[in-house]
């Protein structure tokens, strides 16, 4: 007999209905899976056998033939396990006339009968939603993640037997309740703050700059100044997420299996930290068919990339377009994906290679040709894409000693929320949402100056020798820095505390 | 105030400068007349000075005037501007010798401190025309009225050749005592001082040094060995203010902290206690206008 099931599988972050059909016959006994199976999918004749026997069904020697329609597209991955033990059981009349239109399947079978959680539950139920299913079954650790899609049916399932008796009407099991989370909130986290941090007043300020108008940003150093101490700090003044925010990076997390059982809907920006042997494949995205790197999983939070000068120069320059166009097209033999990686890259480096160049520390051991070598290391075009330049010394000991009241996360943050706000109202009508995209045409429309202002400029033009270039990063800044104070336009204290911050 | 003019007959013409060999033939005053009968002692030195110069000629000023001294300088850049600075700071008076005419001000930049000294009491006097502008031979002609009308030469710093040498020569040729400040030896604004000193003149390390000498006392042990007090931090919010046209400047609440060395940005805001929002705008402003300096490492110097 015949059966049809359906199923998904996303190609990148973009879903595909499949039909799972399964043909039984008499004949040689054989089990025989076709259309593009990769491994995982083709051993999972094993477990289906396995799962379906310890579910106490006796599954009589029969011809089993699975055809993966579209046959052309490639299938990877566990979660055929499911939908192809529902196809056998209902080709052999164990589960008889079950209501199956407009509903799709997702699970891994372990060899108990159990179903086991799967990757990437969360676009898969927002595709399937798209494509017209109303009823989705999943496996019930993976529950929270697809109860966020909304106006979907979601039935959790934790083991084939309790589904046969659900699709044999004998028990039925409760749908889910849909997600109360919509919007996403921060949960309290015993974090470090910048409470914590005493002076560095100014990596403080280019940090708050930095978060608010997602800003990239670089801090140099000698060693034990405290970049990474600083840089760590900066998830907990980092914008709240928007809903669709939250939903786009969990799609992501969930697609890379990196979403943990609890959680359902992100709530915190990413803060990803690759080590500097990170291979590009790694920090771009990549496999034969392609998944998210570094960059794309840090979508819409952060790539922190300590030691920058360590990293290899070609994963530095990778980073070079999907700087510039916040999404990375990454194609292979058997796929092209894009996927979005809106992120802000925080850097930061010694400003030579012993580390204390100019510092009053320790002397420099470093020759002026080590020197230029070390710096050019970091490209022109690389540098042209970081907004804000900061230098972090170590605190004084009189410092540490204070016992002068610092300004928490909490409060900066409130601060950031707000301006993020101020951007997102006026970049409602724009494919933007903060200034670090702003593209020329949109610092004209958006980046107003007073007079002083444009006297202000012209003058650090000439006197400080600023290029083009520095020009829109400096008004982009300097828009950011409006937008904290809450200023519709930009003024010339703006500009100035911007022209602080620039990149030499 | 009114320009006026004494001839070298008018009873008015002062008694030490007639007493030269080529005194001028009529000089032009402008302020407080009073203070040529003063007893007077010149300060001098290089328009380029160090910090160490700056507050040797600021402290000098202000304790020679507590004395009762009055101080006469030349209105030159350096020294000559932290002399008249360090006389007002101390209420004193302080008389300006000018190598120009009343309506030329050289320097420009010490227009502001020009009219400070003669609203405050103070007295500037010149030998030449109001229109007449500052012209190079003018200045060792300026320079033998201020050795002239002064009990004695006190100088700070000076390079190997240069007018305040030439100021020394005066002093000599009219038999003044010359009062000289050491310096390290590695400075190359000290060698004239240090070579003054070696000729056998008088080295100076507290006011009475001075005093002693003009009043023609023995010093006593105690005031041998008393060793000048040094105000490292002698307001200079006054020069900032007669430097800077708008005389409320809130930038000064930044412009104090920094000195002539380096300093890092978070220093300025521990000390100024100020955001760092304000102190980084603050920062670009006195770099745009010329104040400050920044240097590799977001540390900031004054420019001089």
């Amino acid at each position: 007999m015949l059966s049809i099931v359906q199923t998904i599988s996303l190609i990148g972050l973009s879903g595909k209905l499949i039909e799972v059909q399964t043909d039984i016959n008499g004949g040689l006994p054989s089990f025989e899976i076709v259309g593009l199976p990769d491994t995982t999918v083709k051993e999972s004749k094993e477990r289906i056998k396995s799962a379906i026997k310890n579910s106490n069904i006796d599954l009589k020697s029969k011809k089993i033939l699975i055809n993966l329609a579209p046959a052309n597209t490639k299938k990877e991955g566990s979660n055929y396990d499911l939908p192809i033990a529902i196809g056998i059981l209902i080709a052999t009349e164990i589960i008889k006339n079950p209501k199956i239109e407009n509903t799709i399947f997702i699970g891994e079978l372990a060899l108990n009968g159990k179903i086991n959680k799967v990757k990437g539950i969360l676009p898969m139920c927002i595709e399937a939603k798209r494509l017209g299913i109303k009823t989705i079954y999943v496996p019930k650790e993976n529950e929270k993640e697809a109860t966020i899609t909304d106006q979907i049916e979601i039935i959790p399932v934790q083991t084939l037997k309790e589904l046969i008796y659900h699709l044999n009407k004998i028990k039925q099991i409760p749908k889910s309740e849909p997600s109360k989370q919509k919007t996403a909130q921060k949960p309290q986290t015993n974090n470090p703050d910048f409470s914590e941090v005493k002076g560095q007043e100014n990596v403080k300020r280019a940090l708050e700059i930095s978060a608010a108008g997602s800003h990239n940003c670089i801090l140099t150093g000698s060693p034990g100044a405290g970049k990474t101490m600083l840089a760590r700090r900066l998830p907990t003044i980092l914008p709240d997420l928007t809903f669709n925010e939250a939903l786009e990076i969990t799609k992501i997390h969930s697609i890379a299996g990196i979403l943990e059982t609890e959680t359902g809907l992100i709530t915190t920006r990413p803060f990803r930290t690759p080590h500097h042997s990170i291979s590009s494949a790694s920090m771009i995205g990549g496999g034969k068919i392609p998944k998210p790197g570094e960059i794309t999983l840090a979508h819409y939070g952060v790539l922190y990339l300590d030691e920058l000068t360590e990293f290899k120069k070609q994963t530095l320059e990778s980073l070079r377009e999907p700087l510039e166009y916040r999404q990375v097209t990454i194609s292979r033999v058997s796929a092209s994906l894009t996927y979005p990686c809106n992120f802000m890259l925080i850097a930061s480096m010694n400003p030579c290679p012993c580390g204390y160049y100019k510092s009053n520390i320790k002397k420099c051991t470093c020759t002026q040709k080590a020197i230029k070598k070390y710096r050019e290391k970091i490209s022109g075009p690389l540098l042209d894409r970081i907004d804000i330049q900061v230098e972090v010394k170590p605190v004084k000991y009189q410092k540490l000693q204070s016992t002068q009241k610092i300004e928490s996360s909490q409060e900066i943050k409130k601060r950031v929320n707000k301006a993020r706000k101020i951007q997102q109202n006026r970049y409602k009508n724009e494919t933007i949402i903060c200034n670090n995209e702003l593209t020329p045409k949109l610092i004209q429309k958006y980046c107003k100056l007073d007079k002083q202002g444009k006297e202000l400029l012209k003058k650090a033009f000439t006197k400080l020798g600023l290029t083009a270039r520095g020009y829109t990063r400096i008004l982009k800044v300097a828009r950011t820095i409006a937008d904290l104070e809450e200023k519709q336009n930009i003024e010339a204290k703006h500009i100035a505390e911007a022209i602080q911050y620039r990149i030499y | 105030m009114e320009i006026q003019k004494i001839e070298i007959q008018n009873k008015n013409y002062p008694k030490n400068l007639k007493e030269i060999k080529n005194p001028p033939k009529k000089i032009y005053t402008i302020g407080n007349q009073k203070l040529l009968l003063n007893q007077a002692i010149s300060i001098i030195g290089s328009r380029s000075n160090t910090e160490y110069g700056k507050l040797m000629a600021l402290n000098f000023a202000k304790t020679l005037s507590k004395k009762g001294y009055t101080i006469i300088s030349g209105l030159a850049k350096g020294i000559d501007t932290y002399s008249h600075i360090g006389a007002m700071l101390e209420k004193g008076k302080t008389i300006a010798i000018l190598p120009c005419g009343f309506n030329q001000i050289y320097p420009k930049e010490n227009q502001q401190l020009y009219e400070e000294i003669i609203t405050k009491g103070g007295l500037a006097i010149t030998e030449y025309e109001p229109n007449e502008k500052a012209e190079s031979e003018k200045f060792p002609e300026r320079n033998r009225i201020v050795s002239a009308l002064s009990k004695g030469v006190l100088i700070i710093e000076g390079a190997y050749r240069s007018g305040t040498k030439i100021t020394a020569n005066h002093a000599k040729t009219y038999g003044k005592p010359i009062f000289c400040i050491p310096s390290n030896i590695t400075n190359n604004k000290g060698r004239t001082p240090n070579e003054l000193i070696k000729e056998g003149n008088i080295i100076v390390t507290n006011e009475y040094d001075i005093i002693n000498k003009i009043q023609n006392k023995k010093s006593t042990k105690t005031q041998k060995e008393k060793i000048i007090k040094i105000e490292e931090n002698i307001e200079d919010e006054y020069i900032y203010k007669i430097r800077t046209k708008n005389k409320t400047n809130p930038k000064y609440a930044i412009y104090k902290h920094i000195k002539e060395t380096p300093i890092y940005i978070n220093d300025i805001v521990t000390k100024s206690k100020k955001d760092i929002s304000e102190v980084n705008y603050e920062l670009t402003m006195l770099i745009l206008e010329g104040y400050i300096e920044e240097l590799e490492g977001k540390t900031y110097i004054r420019k001089k």
